[in-house]
């Protein structure tokens, strides 16, 4: 009966249906921003590895002592940081890009957010080649580790999701969040020990990094790629707690808002 | 379903938080309904017809139907599989083969991959797109591209079928195509809804109807009442407008009827139709006893607010832009600052002005010039508009611009419009057209009515190769039955007779009995002019 119920539900029933619709959309993102140009998935390997090589000849020679393979470590926070800045911005503005239709059609809306994250996620997953030939390329050890990757990179698209779905439901509402949100970006990109080890930051600002959720993804994602480790129990249970959460918020928002957006768009 | 109408909407941080800080969020909330109180069933395979003038939130039922809107309060309950057919190819991507867009936009009506591909054939066959299919759609023309996306959204058989109007797209044979395919939709077991202004589509295609009218439901039944009771009123004005006036030639006292949201237009001489504007168009039956009433309320108890005038003449600020003109109109008629800055842009915006919005009034073309005076005289939203000859002496463009903005005050916004004209073009635009000399209405009807009360056949004008047999030809002619009159003028043949199109070749035949080549032949039919000067003695023309 229960089980019944579950299947019935009016979410499961609208997702089988319009499961082909999300195919569709990340078909479309892939393939738009690529068609015509074959450098197009060259470049987007390109871009992170020239911004790695060029703060690895600034920066390695400052760092040296504290980190052991610089070129990985900042590939391992540049990569998911990038996913992170166009996943949550393309959600921020899914909704009232696809307002003609949007007008026009029943759909579930969340699809244009789920869509993006998607597509966002695949671009990062094809980056990763870039990450491997560094990897190779500076004789950092491959560990079965690296399998267990794919844990913070789940836990990084629900969390992505989450932040996606609030931005989204509050650019609807306030347009000039876009702009805000590029300035908060950048201010997040400082903020996750990226490009410098967290040890340079003075002890008593040190906790503001630690508990910043993009950073201890990272970090994850750093134990498998980098340090070869297991999760640090602590950090895996935080970044679990935080990504769901914030994902359960962000459904509620855009559940409780969503039949308002015709209004606005 | 409601809106919030609010003028200024606030759709960004910094005024939301200057708003919240100010506390005056309430000020900027002004409700509409759009539907309200509206219940009503349908069954399987119903076919539902719903009437309703412009505004009557039709659109917003369809959109509500197709879960594209939520309802604010109530209950929408639906089963089974919708095809709203309400806007083709609504998600087309321009950079998409037709190929990539019919399992795009399939996807987005709901359909599987797997039932996409086995009716891909079909779909693309039903378009007659051909090798295009694998062009990105931006090269497509836009028959092409309405003919793909009709394709896609018909080639299931929907349980509900939603139409906004029935739709015919494409060119005359596609269209043929479409219309049929969505009757035989009409004879199976499938539960349409309709939305149509024609009430004989509604009779022929619905069992029932439902009329609704400013967001309320009036009536529902079977589609034959309904149609009847929404037909007679939306006529019934005009039978009693007519019983009143419909005796050619009256001249006496009467009331001038002027029925709310009808153009109304006023055919005289020039030098009748003095009119100022604190007694608007009373000049114009100065010699006339008669009020004029628009709803059964005096037009002298209106108050000034409700009337805008646009006179011939033009009352522009040479040195202001037209931004800046309409502003400063809509101040002195002291429209609220908040109202006032969408106003104008809609102004601009509708009498195409966008684009000279901030050149200065002195600059711009005649045309443009008119079309600003009536921005002016329409910013502080008047319910009754008179108009004082609004194309004369226009380029054919602007003049019709002009003229169909005229068209959609009535339409759209529910105006009632005074158009006083010496043009016949105008008139013919007008509801009803009252005929008026020296302050006296000769007749009021329908400009159709008219026409038809006052024919006196169409005019014919014949020249001949040789003009010495025209006496000839003239007394052959008069042998004719039908010719109500023959005479000779400017050496040319003239006469009237009634249907003379269908009788060109026996007019011909009679003319080479004299032997004599035919080298001019026309047919003029009775226009309101004709009318004029038939109850005037005046020609228009002449009168100008």
């Amino acid at each position: 009966m229960i089980i019944e119920n579950i299947i019935n539900h009016r979410f499961l029933v609208n997702f089988t249906k319009y499961r082909n619709l999300l195919v569709e959309l990340v078909k479309r993102d892939i393939k738009i921003k690529y068609r015509r140009s074959i450098l197009g998935l060259f470049w987007s390997f390109l871009e992170p590895l020239l911004f790695m090589i060029v703060l690895t000849v600034i920066f390695s020679t400052l760092f040296k002592s504290n980190i052991q393979n610089y070129p990985v470590y900042i590939l391992t926070g540049r990569l998911p940081y990038t996913f992170f800045a166009q996943g949550t911005s393309a959600a921020m503005s899914a909704i009232y890009k696809n307002a003609p239709i949007i007008k026009k059609i029943y759909v579930p809306k969340y699809m244009y957010i789920i869509g993006v994250t998607i597509s966002g996620l695949i671009t990062f997953l094809l980056s990763f080649v870039v990450l491997f030939l560094v990897m190779f390329a500076t004789h950092a050890p491959f560990t079965l580790y690296i399998l267990l990757g794919v844990v913070p990179i789940i836990l990084f698209s629900i969390f992505i999701i989450g932040i996606g779905l609030i931005l989204a439901t509050l650019t609807v509402f306030f347009r000039d969040i876009e702009h805000l949100y590029s300035v908060i970006l950048i201010l997040i990109l400082y903020g996750s020990a990226i490009m410098f080890p967290i040890q340079i930051v003075p002890e008593k600002y040190q906790f503001l990094i630690l508990y910043n959720p993009i950073y201890v993804l990272i970090t994850l994602l750093r134990d498998c790629f980098l340090y070869g480790t297991l999760f640090n129990p602590f950090q895996l249970i935080f970044a679990t707690v935080v990504s769901i959460v914030t994902l359960i918020i962000g459904i509620l928002i855009f559940y409780k808002y969503q039949d308002k957006f015709i209004l606005y768009i | 379903m409601e809106f919030n109408l609010s003028q200024e909407k606030v759709d960004n941080l910094k005024e939301y938080v200057i708003r919240l800080l100010k506390r005056d969020m309430e000020l900027f909330y002004q409700e509409f309904w759009a539907l309200k109180n509206v219940s009503f069933e349908v069954q399987k395979g119903d076919k539902v017809g719903i009437v309703g003038l412009n505004g009557a939130g039709k659109s917003t039922l369809l959109k509500l139907i197709s879960g594209v809107m939520k309802p604010t309060e109530g209950l929408l309950e639906t089963k089974g599989r919708i095809s709203p057919l309400l806007e083709l190819g609504g998600g087309f991507d321009p950079n998409y083969t037709g190929r990539e867009n019919i399992f795009l936009n399939g996807a987005l009506l709901g359909y599987s991959k797997s039932f996409l591909e086995s009716k891909y054939d079909e779909i693309v066959e039903f378009s007659e797109i051909g090798d295009f299919i694998d062009v990105p759609l931006k090269n497509y023309s836009t028959g092409m591209m309405m003919r793909l996306g009709f394709s896609i959204a018909t080639v299931v058989e929907p349980e509900i079928l939603i139409l906004d109007e029935v739709l015919a797209v494409g060119d005359v044979r596609f269209q043929e195509k479409s219309e049929n395919r969505l009757k035989s939709f009409l004879e199976k077991d499938v539960t349409v809804l309709l939305v149509s202004h024609a009430t004989k589509k509604i009779r022929d295609l619905c069992n029932k109807a439902i009329w609704l009218e400013k967001g309320r439901l009036i009536m529902q039944g079977t589609a034959e009442e309904v149609c009847d009771a929404y037909e007679k009123s939306t006529k019934s004005d005009k039978k009693n407008a007519k019983s009143d006036f419909n005796k050619p030639g009256i001249t006496n006292s009467q009331d001038l009827q002027v029925k709310k949201g009808e153009i109304l237009g006023l055919l005289g001489v020039s030098g009748t139709d003095k009119i100022n504007s604190e007694n608007p168009i009373n000049g114009f039956l100065k010699s006339n006893n008669g009020r004029i009433l628009i709803n059964d309320k005096e037009i002298k108890k209106f108050n000034d607010r409700h009337i805008g005038v646009c006179p011939k003449e033009l009352g522009l600020w040479d040195n202001l832009t037209c931004r800046e003109n309409i502003n400063l109109m809509g101040k002195m008629y002291k429209v609220s600052k908040n109202l006032l800055k969408p106003r104008v842009e809609r102004l601009l915006y509708d009498l195409f002005l966008i684009d000279e919005a901030d050149t200065v009034a002195s600059k711009l073309s005649n045309g443009m010039k008119r079309r600003l005076n009536l921005a002016l005289t329409l910013v502080h939203e008047p319910e009754i508009i008179v108009i004082d000859e609004p194309s004369i002496g226009l380029d054919p463009q602007s003049g019709i611009i002009i003229l169909n903005y005229i068209q959609s005050l009535r339409d759209l916004d529910g105006k009632t419009v005074i158009l006083i004209t010496h043009d016949i073009y105008e008139a013919d635009l007008s509801d009803r057209v009252a005929i008026v000399d020296n302050g006296q209405i000769l007749m009021l009807d329908t400009p159709f009515n008219l026409k038809k009360e006052n024919d006196k056949g169409d005019l014919v004008e014949i020249r001949l190769s040789n003009k010495k047999k025209n006496t000839e030809v003239i007394k052959n002619l008069k042998k004719l039955d039908d010719i109500l009159w023959v005479d000779e003028v400017n050496g040319d043949i003239h006469l009237r007779l009634f249907e003379a199109k269908s009788k060109v070749s026996r007019l011909m035949e009679n003319i080479k009995i004299s032997n004599v080549h035919v080298k001019d032949f026309s047919v003029h039919q009775s226009t309101l002019g004709d009318v004029f000067t038939e109850l005037t003695g005046i020609s228009l023309e002449e009168s100008k």
